[in-house]
């Protein structure tokens, strides 16, 4: 088939259509097209950096450093009486030492050396307790 | 404040938002930005070897030049030749072959033009094929013209301000690159 000037024309606009419907267009941005694509890899390489370096804070912690829960280290003594004390083996060392000791069970009557030293009060002070507790201070104070 | 201020931007044509964008509107300018920034891709396409990436800077380093020239903008000039005219110039600086191509548009146009026309036997199937083969064969100057003129449909006289020639120079130049092509689609007749 011969080829005629308009054929080539029109295959020439066929091209430029196709290649037209491929072409992908970006936002308009009046900042350098260059500039934009280092910010964004500026980005990224800043987040990677900074997780690894959380992530290898994280594996370094100690586990002395790493808080407990409070809920762990709470025990119910129901009879038992939880006794610490701090010890000074050296200059720069310190323990604790926990012990665990029996409650006391409380008295429900007053021992008898208590009531004892109520009998020794003097009934003159007595009396004068009873008395200063209903009678006016005016009446008191009279001769 | 001139009425085509109150009219949507859809609505106005190429210079008028070039005149608007010239005093501030930002909004105007992403309006042309949507109208041409395809085509001048699909054209840096086609001139840059067909790469996208580098015809996605090309295209964006175009209005950058535009953005920041606005102000300078002379109401009534045409904006697509003025956008292609920026176009035009970034693939000259592109291939920095301007020696070889100089030598090579002095020679061709102290060639007269020759009336011939080369007959060419091709299936149509296959023209698309050879013609696209044959276009990136082509020196870098005359796949612009020719691209500007038949693909672009820019006119003789917007292709002479742009390349910065007479119209004469810019007629004689695409007929001698149609001879061009012709001879070289011959080569695909047996193939």
């Amino acid at each position: 088939m011969k080829i005629s000037n308009e054929q080539i024309i029109q295959s020439a606009r066929r091209q430029r259509q196709s290649v037209h419907n491929q072409m992908d267009v970006e936002p308009w941005s009046s900042r350098p097209r260059k500039i934009r694509g280092l910010a964004a890899v500026i980005a990224i390489a800043a987040s990677l950096v900074s997780f690894i370096a959380g992530y290898g804070i994280h594996a370094n912690l100690q586990p002395t450093d790493v808080q407990q829960p409070l809920a762990q280290v709470v025990e119910v003594q129901h009879d038992t009486i939880m006794q610490t004390e701090i010890l000074r083996d050296t200059v720069y060392q310190t323990r604790t030492v926990t012990r665990y000791v029996e409650k006391q069970i409380a008295q429900s009557a007053p021992s008898s050396s208590e009531s004892a030293v109520d009998l020794e009060l003097p009934a003159e002070q007595m009396a004068c307790s009873m008395l200063c507790d209903n009678i006016r201070y005016d009446l008191l104070a009279q001769p | 404040m001139s009425i085509f201020h109150l009219k949507p931007l859809r609505g106005q044509t190429d210079e008028q938002l070039m005149t608007r964008a010239a005093t501030g509107s930002d909004t105007a300018f992403e309006e042309l930005y949507r109208r041409y920034a395809r085509r001048l891709k699909g054209f840096f396409f086609m001139q840059l070897g067909g790469d996208e990436e580098l015809a996605a800077d090309a295209t964006h380093d175009v209005f950058l030049r535009a953005y920041e020239a606005r102000h300078r903008y002379e109401e009534g000039r045409k904006v697509d030749t003025w956008l292609f005219t920026i176009a035009y110039n970034i693939c000259k600086n592109h291939y920095r072959s301007n020696a070889y191509e100089a030598q090579l548009m002095a020679s061709l146009d102290a060639e007269p033009v020759m009336d011939q026309q080369i007959e060419v036997d091709l299936d149509a199937a296959m023209l698309d094929e050879a013609l696209a083969q044959v276009l990136s064969e082509l020196p870098s100057t005359l796949h612009q013209l020719f691209s500007l003129h038949y693909q672009e449909e820019l006119t003789i006289p917007q292709i002479a301000e742009i390349v910065g020639v007479p119209e004469g120079t810019v007629k004689s130049r695409l007929h001698k690159t149609m001879n061009m092509i012709r001879k070289k689609l011959k080569q695909y007749e047996n193939k």
